[in-house]
């Protein structure tokens, strides 16, 4: 096992990412590819932390550690224990036991909107965005250290206008870059869902992150503006950004990320650079598959389509005679 | 923060804070209250016509009982009126015509220490066109000092009597409110309509109160399914969100309440049979037979409907929509007809409560109303939505009301001690005893 | 096998083809100006039919909804004409014995007097609570109680001066935000409106309690305390200077007319009211009011941009709070005695109904809410009471009797707070726009 580790990693730190990105990267080239390896530079150290809900444990890691100013991925099966593992990191959801911080400083029992003020931002899976307000107010809410929320300087506009200008600004710029600046006066709850996605992303700039942490954020995303985003996380990191993302599509997993980190039932089973990580027998046994580089046959397909029939067809079948 | 929104107001109010010049009298002026609970009070000079009179006396020392309400109830169920003992132990109630009235002793409103020996209802027959009844001494015994366990004993079964009609009231709650997600306002109308509808079939259509309660429960069943199919059915096919229907409900109580008052009035009744029994004694306690039995009827009926719910297919649907209705849908499930019939099993559940209710005690246009935050209560204090919950919430409830009294709740507002607890327990388990954390992301 | 629809799947807004908004609302108008509004709306629902009529044939691709609207024109021209017949019928000859000018006066006079006040400004807090912020509280009613014992206990039972008792009725709604939302501002909305609710009963029962008698004066209430505040009564200053001597005859405004008494609490109603107005547009025009609009939304997304959602919460149930602690003020003001009876729960569902009537989220909607439920509940009590009462009444005593034609409106205003949530949720006066995307 070992050997092959080895093996795979030097295999994989030739020739991956494009020029102007590999020229910002640090180096993640002398990091063994195993679980819950120490970097270099880490902003986000956290350990032994676990999450039971009933009797299955979600999430289950003992050591895990995030390189600063890189793209880190994390991917792995569904049910895994990723969005629970980013509720965890974040506040949004409290572990059984663990210990965490972020960029030195504990971020145990601290509350989720405390842990964004502390430049850590993410966006969720299954996207909130306001539906009532208006896109560009979305944007603006985004912002950070406002006067004017504020109970008691709120009602005097000459106390706040400026600020809001400036905002506003920003948060047009980033509506052009995420192609949304024509939506900008429509509300929130009309965009599409992948407008939804990008929205959201945008709005978590607003806060002018540190770490973003993106759960699935091209799910849903058109081929064409999904490039285009592949760039603005690459621009986020040579912005000096840390990016940390959960994603299923493994060809933007490779294209745009320095790290991987594999999740499955709970536990990180693997680490390593893109190349090291997906030639690894164990990933592929546990997410990949022995085909991930080839579509479904057709007779899986249609067995797997045949067995849902019959599922379904049992199941009314039954629930019809339940009503007679 | 406190004190800055105080200076807000502060200048906002300036207009209030004009000095006061001395005091004038105040003529009162009363608004048009929305709230329309009966007030039964009846004046102590004898009137004109026939009256009923009763004189409570302690037959121990030879003295009146004050303070004590007792209420005059016609032969066709319908309250004449209601009064306190004054200073001789004495009330007067006029009658409308002459004939057989029951009074009624609230036991609940007997000083303490005094307790009754005999039973809490009497039947008089008024024949003089003047005073009726006379010095008619219902036999009042003081307990030199109760056991503190008895006096638990006897609060705890009825905290479980109380705590089971609850249950079977919240668990129709939770039902609807577990497939459908709605918090439905006007649950407490519907056990006012178990009873109303066992009132009519006992004394309109003349039906013993077994059978009548039994078709009760079955008009009950009729009315949610009715009420799913012409209101809840098509709001959720217009896409209705969850809150505008809680307030539609809110609506429907409002409605319904005053529907009922409108039809029947404002006054108590009563059925026509097992209104007044005896208690027998058990040695170690003291029940009527109505309150087996209703204690009886609760129970089989809970047990019967969590089988059902365990066990077959019907409760298994029922689970399933109620985790993802979407994806039983597309899972080839019928959800209107599960919904359907979630709805008949908990209105009738509910119904039930409302038969036993007014088997228990009387009917009444607000009884339903004046239960509905007690049965959220229960049905919050388990956690929303789960069965489980809703029935352990219950009984908490159930007998946190009657034992409350013991440990120092004012026992004429027994109910803050349940709500107490329950903001209590919100406060330490905001999902509730038996509930689970929602998932964020 | 249309069973199978899901709840769920209805909530896409966005279609090809979409009913014409004008055609929804004339066709609500219409029913309601058949049902409710005797007439009243009827007008606007022809007015909106021809408009719906004009923009689905300006672009027959666009819309759906001609038949609606076409519905909706008829109901209304039948309405229009029903409304005409009434009013001539009824100011000419009155219709069986019912005074038709009479029940337009009481209804005026309620929708301006001071009833409307107190239930504008219960509005105005549960809008701020509700509408802004999302919070179900139930228990306005309980806040509207702590402002009227805040004052009466302190004058009555402390011996305080009148308006130390002022002071201690516009904080004691503070107290009980802050006691309340410590709890329950991190429960969800359903936990939230139990909680509330049961505050508020809590508060009512220990208020009337025979064991408490001594302080809040047991189911009787308080009074006595009302004396500098009608001692500032500037109608009856103008009075004494004028005449020399104390006057309290009705002041005829036309076709209403009110008391002094009820004129003076009128004035310093309306002025607090417009003032709670004013706070309310300028607050929630601000990046703070942005955020409870977000809140509303979705609480969790607020607080992924690092807002502390429950710090604006309560901000904001102490805001909607003390609003509805001037309720009650001014109710124990008007009423001149604090009666517990007044503060169940049905005073905040009415408050609520109110609200949606004029409108969620609108600054001037609970105002205007408020108006037009006592227009309509002391037009409609009014009418019925007029109809049941007399020698030969209008409808026949077994029809109905005095004592149900009480509870008329009552059954009325359920009904009408059902219609308007299922047809017109976003009330009168609500935000056209916002219709597409309620997915809620
Ligand atoms: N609130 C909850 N209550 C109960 N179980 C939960 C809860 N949240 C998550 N789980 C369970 O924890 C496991 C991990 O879930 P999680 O959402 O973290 O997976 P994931 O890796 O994000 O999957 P996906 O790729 O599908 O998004 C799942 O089995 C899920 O059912
Ligand atoms: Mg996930």
């Amino acid at each position: 096992m070992d050997a092959e580790r080895e093996d795979t990693t030097t295999a994989g730190t030739a020739g991956t990412g494009t020029p102007s990105a590999f020229a910002a990267r640090p180096d993640l080239s002398g990091v063994p590819a195993e679980p819950g390896v120490a970097k270099p530079d880490a902003i986000i150290v956290g350990d032994s932390i676990t999450r039971q809900f009933g009797g299955l444990k979600a999430v289950d890691v003992d050591h895990i550690e995030i390189q600063r100013g890189v793209i880190t991925a994390l991917i792995g099966p569904n049910g895994a224990g990723k969005t629970t593992l980013f509720n965890l990191l974040t506040g949004f959801d409290v572990p059984a036991t663990g210990a965490w911080s972020f960029n030195g400083s504990s971020l145990a029992r601290v509350a989720p909107y405390k842990v964004a003020r502390l430049g850590m931002v993410r966006t969720f899976q299954l996207t909130k965005v306001l539906a009532k307000l208006t896109v560009i107010e979305n944007m603006r809410l985004g912002a950070t250290g406002q006067r004017g929320e504020k109970f008691w300087l709120a009602a005097f506009p000459f106390l706040w206008r400026q600020q809001e200008h400036e905002n506003t600004e920003r948060a047009d710029d980033l509506l052009t870059r995420f192609k949304l600046d024509e939506k900008r006066e429509d509300f929130a709850g009309s965009l599409s869902g992948g407008q939804r996605k990008l929205l959201e992303m945008a709005r978590a700039l607003m806060v002018d992150p540190e770490l973003i942490m993106l759960d699935e954020p091209m799910a849903g995303v058109n081929p064409a503006l999904k490039q285009s985003l592949l760039g603005h996380v690459k621009s986020l990191r040579d912005e000096g950004r840390t990016v940390l993302f959960v994603e299923h599509d493994m060809d933007m997993v490779r294209d745009i990320s320095d790290w991987v980190i594999v999740m499955a039932q709970g536990k990180i089973v693997a680490e390593g650079t893109p190349e090291a990580v997906m030639t690894n027998p164990a990933v592929i046994d546990a997410y990949l598959g022995a085909h991930h580089d080839t579509d479904l046959t057709e007779i899986d397909e249609k067995e797997i389509e045949a067995e849902a029939m019959a599922e379904i067809q049992s199941e009314i079948e039954s629930d019809q005679k339940d009503h007679r | 923060m406190r004190l800055r929104v105080i200076t807000l107001l502060s200048v906002l109010f300036f207009l209030l804070l004009l000095q006061p010049v001395g005091a004038h009298a105040d003529s009162t002026a009363p608004s048009p209250s929305p709230s329309a609970e009966p007030s039964p009070s009846a004046p102590l000079e004898r009137p004109d016509g026939p009256y009923i009179t009763v004189r409570l006396v302690d037959a121990a020392v030879d003295e009146p009982v004050v303070g004590v309400t007792l209420s005059v109830t016609a032969e066709d169920g319908t309250e004449v009126g209601s009064a306190e003992t004054d200073a001789e132990g004495r009330i007067i109630v006029p009658i409308p015509a002459l004939g057989s009235y029951t009074v009624a002793l609230d036991e609940a409103t007997l000083p303490e220490g005094i307790e009754l020996n005999t039973n809490a209802e009497i039947v008089i027959t008024a024949r003089l066109n003047g005073a009726n009844g006379g010095l008619f001494p219902i036999g009042v015994q003081e307990v030199v000092s109760v056991p503190f366990s008895d006096r638990l004993v006897t609060s705890l079964l009825s905290g479980i009597k109380f705590g089971l009609l609850v249950a079977l009231a919240a668990l129709g709650l939770s039902l609807i409110f577990g497939t459908t997600g709605l918090t439905n306002f006007a649950h407490g109308e519907l056990i006012t309509f178990g009873a109303l509808a066992t009132y009519v079939a006992n004394r309109g259509l003349g039906l013993p109160v077994v059978l009548a309660g039994l078709l009760a429960v079955v008009v009950s069943a009729a009315f949610g399914w009715a009420q799913d199919r012409g209101l809840w059915r098509p709001l959720r096919r217009r896409g209705t969100g969850l809150i505008a229907m809680m307030i539609v409900s809110i609506g429907l109580s409002l409605l319904l309440r005053n529907l009922y008052q409108y039809t029947i009035g404002s006054s108590r009744k009563s059925l026509s049979q097992y209104v007044s029994q005896a208690r027998n004694d058990y040695g170690f306690i003291k029940l009527a037979d109505k309150e087996i039995a209703i204690m009886l009827v609760a129970l089989v009926a809970i047990i019967v409907v969590c089988v059902v719910l365990m066990k077959t297919r019907l409760g298994k649907s029922m689970r399933a929509v109620s985790d993802n209705p979407a994806l039983s849908a597309s899972s080839g499930m019928q959800v209107d007809r599960v919904i359907s019939s979630v709805w008949i099993l908990g209105t009738a559940l509910t119904g039930l409560s409302g038969v036993l209710l007014a088997v228990n005690s009387q009917i009444n246009f607000l009884m339903g109303f004046k239960l509905l935050l007690l049965v959220f209560a229960g049905v919050t204090l388990g956690g929303l939505g789960t069965i489980w919950g809703a029935l352990f919430g219950s009984m908490v409830i159930g007998i946190m009301v009657e034992v409350g009294p013991l440990f120092g709740v004012p026992s004429s507002i027994k109910e803050v001690g349940a709500l107490v607890v329950l903001i209590i327990v919100l406060l330490v388990r905001p999902q509730g005893i038996l509930g689970r954390r929602e998932r964020v992301g | 096998m249309n069973a199978t629809q899901t709840p769920v799947a209805a909530t896409a807004p966005v279609t090809a083809k979409k009913t014409s908004r004008h055609a929804t609302t004339s066709i609500v108008l219409g029913v309601l100006g058949l049902t409710l509004t005797v007439g009243i709306t009827s007008p606007f629902a022809f007015l909106q039919a021809n408009k719906a009529l004009a923009e689905i044939d300006a672009a027959p691709g666009h819309y759906e909804g001609r038949m609606l609207a076409q519905v909706g024109r008829v109901l209304g021209v039948v309405g229009t004409v029903y409304l005409v017949v009434w009013l001539v019928l009824g100011f000419t000859v009155g219709i069986g014995g019912v005074d038709m000018v009479e029940v337009f006066r009481t209804a005026l006079n309620q929708a301006f007097g001071p009833n409307a006040i107190v239930y504008a400004l219960a509005a105005i807090g549960l809008n701020i609570h509700f509408g802004y912020t999302g919070l179900l509280n139930f228990g306005q009613a309980g806040f509207m109680a702590v402002g009227a014992y805040g004052l009466a206990v302190s004058v009555v039972t402390w011996g305080l001066p009148f308006w130390l008792g002022v002071v201690v009725a516009l904080l004691a709604p503070v107290l009980l935000a802050i006691l309340l939302g410590l709890p329950t501002l991190r429960l969800r909305a359903d936990y939230l409106a139990i909680a509330t609710i049961a505050t508020a009963e809590i508060l009512r029962l220990v208020f009337g309690a025979v064991e408490t008698k001594d302080v809040f004066g047991g189911s009787n209430g308080l009074n006595g305390y009302v004396g500098p505040f009608q001692d500032a009564n500037i109608f009856r200053a103008w009075d004494v200077f004028t005449t020399g001597a104390l006057a309290f005859e009705e002041v005829d405004l036309g076709i209403v007319s009110f008391s002094k008494r009820d004129l003076w609490s009128m004035l310093v109603g309306w002025i607090v009211v417009a003032l709670a107005c004013l706070v309310v547009w300028a607050l929630m025009r601000s990046p703070w009011g942005r955020v409870l609009r977000s809140i509303r939304e979705d609480e969790e997304a607020v607080r992924s941009l690092g807002k502390n959602v429950f710090a604006y919460k309560m901000q904001s149930l102490i805001l909607g709070g003390i609003f509805g602690g001037m309720a009650g003020l001014f109710l124990a003001l008007k009423q001149a005695s604090v009666v517990p009876s007044d503060y169940s729960t049905n005073m905040t569902f009415l408050a609520f109904t109110a609200l949606l009537i004029g409108g969620a989220a609108r600054v001037a909607g609970p105002v205007i809410g408020a108006m037009i439920l006592w227009f309509l509940i002391s037009g409609l009590g009014s009418f019925f009471g007029q109809a049941t009462s007399g020698a030969d009444p209008l409808l026949p005593s077994w029809v109905m009797d005095n004592t149900q034609a009480s509870l008329v409106r009552f059954i009325i205003t359920g009904l009408g707070l059902m219609l308007l949530m299922i047809f017109r949720p976003q009330g009168i006066f609500g935000d056209r726009r916002e219709i597409a995307i309620d997915g809620r």
